[in-house]
């Protein structure tokens, strides 16, 4: 049974006000927004049950109001306000129901500032329900494939119905609850409904706020969307997809010359020159060739389980003093119950940049040792400094820092997907224990 | 594309002044040159930090 197609406007059956009539043949029920009584379409609009004291959902949209989504002109014939609680915390949200003469009939949801549109999913994923009896028994996600997306288990929600207003295809009774099974894609959500009469699926994609209200007429700034929609696809922006590539490119190159360069072995200007540590202070010398190079001073001692410190002192060929430094060499090793270990190192260096061509002269003085004695475990007290020297070496810092900048584009660049995806399914009440 | 073509050429510049200047060793240099580290010697014995 259907309403006479030619019906334009009725007037209501329980308190008199005119109400447009917008929706299509398969209205079946009109709540007056007047006085909320629910008037049988079906019936010559016979006042059915009145509700009372409904608080109105927040929207800026409102029955009678048309508007183009995804290119079908769509015309605002019912609001419904919902709304769940769980663990003291509630949400609301209104659903508009939308006729096409063309389409047939869709849903308009507004929470939290953003927009979802959601339509009747004919056609069965595999497999072809997501029950909350699933949802309870799986150890993992349940998921469902539909067009080839991937549809993953994402909430349940307990929706009661608080608020209803307008025409719809079916009996909207206040307080009634619905349980809804969510799956989210990349790009949709599909909603399991049941209710005691029946069980449903609705496909929902994310609209975007402003091109949606300035569809309907409104006012761009009418909606705050707060945080990001689980339906809100990610939109990369128009170099994403270069600096993805070019980002660690770039870091790649920089790493490689930076290593290229600092593994470079120069050129050996002193052979190893063995000292007593009981002979300092000595002297050691070698000729520096290549000035606009970097130069590096190696020492090695034959600490064991033990301690070396020498102070260094290098003068220039005009016998300036360049630098002063000091250098500890120490090593300890043993084995415990977790087995064998190691640690410091018997050797140091340090880099400098030669001023000019030239001897150089190292003298090395104050030693100090010390031994670290434990039971079990063989010392010896540091006797001997070797020294060696390079020239023509190369940094790779400069090389290693641009690298590890590249590095942090490319970390920003694909991270913002993941930021996204994770704001998401951030409501999602899926527990992995 | 002029901001492609100009990320590669700015990156490319940059790799290029690093490493020539890497070669010639800058930024390589001790950063402790100069400055007496006999305060701070004694190995990890005397600061307990040997396992």
């Amino acid at each position: 049974m259907t309403r006479a197609p030619q019906l334009k406007s009725i007037d209501c059956t329980a308190c008199g006000a005119g109400l447009d009539i917008l929706g299509g043949g398969r209205v079946t029920t009109h709540v007056c927004p007047y006085c909320g009584t629910e008037l049988d379409a079906l019936d010559g609009y016979k006042a059915l049950r009145r509700f009372g004291d409904m608080p109105r959902p927040d929207s800026p949209f409102a029955i009678g109001q048309a508007g183009t989504i995804k290119g079908v002109s769509w015309t605002i014939i019912g609001t419904l306000g919902l709304t769940e609680t769980y663990k003291g915390r509630r949400w609301d949200w209104a659903e508009h129901q939308l006729y096409s003469p063309t389409h047939g009939y869709a849903w308009l949801t507004v929470e939290d500032g953003h927009l979802g549109f959601s339509r009747r999913q004919r056609r069965a994923p595999r497999p072809d329900w997501m029950g909350v009896q699933w949802v309870e028994t799986s150890e993992n996600r349940p998921t469902v494939l539909l067009d080839g997306a991937r549809y993953v288990y994402y909430q349940t929600t307990e929706a009661t119905l608080a608020f209803a207003e307008g025409e719809f295809t079916w009996a909207p009774n206040v307080g009634d609850v619905t349980v809804t099974v969510s799956a989210l894609a990349d790009h949709a959500m599909l909603d399991f409904s049941e209710t005691a009469e029946e069980r449903e699926i609705y496909r929902s994609e994310w609209l975007d706020p402003r091109e949606t209200l300035t569809a309907f007429g409104l006012d761009v700034g009418a909606l705050r969307p707060v945080g990001k929609s689980p339906l809100q696809p990610y939109r990369s922006g128009p170099n994403e997809e270069f600096l993805k590539l070019a980002a660690p490119l770039m870091a790649v190159i920089a790493a490689v010359l930076g290593l290229a360069l600092a593994l470079l072995p120069g050129k050996t200007v002193l052979s190893e020159t063995t000292l007593r540590l009981s002979d300092l202070p000595q002297e050691v010398s070698f000729t520096i060739t290549q000035p606009s190079r970097l130069a590096g001073i190696y020492l090695r001692s034959d600490a064991s389980n033990s301690w070396a410190y020498v102070d260094l002192d290098l003068t220039d060929p005009e016998d300036e003093t360049l630098f002063e430094a000091g250098r500890t060499m120490e090593y300890y090793t043993g084995s415990d119950s977790e087995g064998s270990w190691s640690e410091g190192s018997n050797s140091a260096s340090l880099y400098f940049l030669p001023t000019e061509a030239g001897t150089y002269t190292l003298t090395l003085d104050g030693p100090e040792t010390g031994v670290w004695t434990s039971p079990g475990f063989a010392s010896r007290q540091p006797a001997l400094v070797a020294v060696t020297a390079k020239q023509g070496l190369s940094s790779g810092f400069y090389l290693l820092l641009l690298a590890a900048g590249f590095l942090a584009v490319a970390v920003l660049t694909w991270g913002r997907r993941l930021l996204h995806d994770k704001a998401r399914w951030v409501q999602s009440d899926w527990d992995d224990d | 594309m002029i901001l492609r073509v100009a990320f590669i050429v700015l990156a490319l510049a940059a790799i290029g002044g690093a490493a020539y200047t890497g070669y010639y060793g800058r930024g390589g240099e001790s950063s402790d040159l100069d400055k007496s580290i006999r305060a701070g010697s004694g190995g990890a014995v005397l600061t307990g930090r040997v396992k």
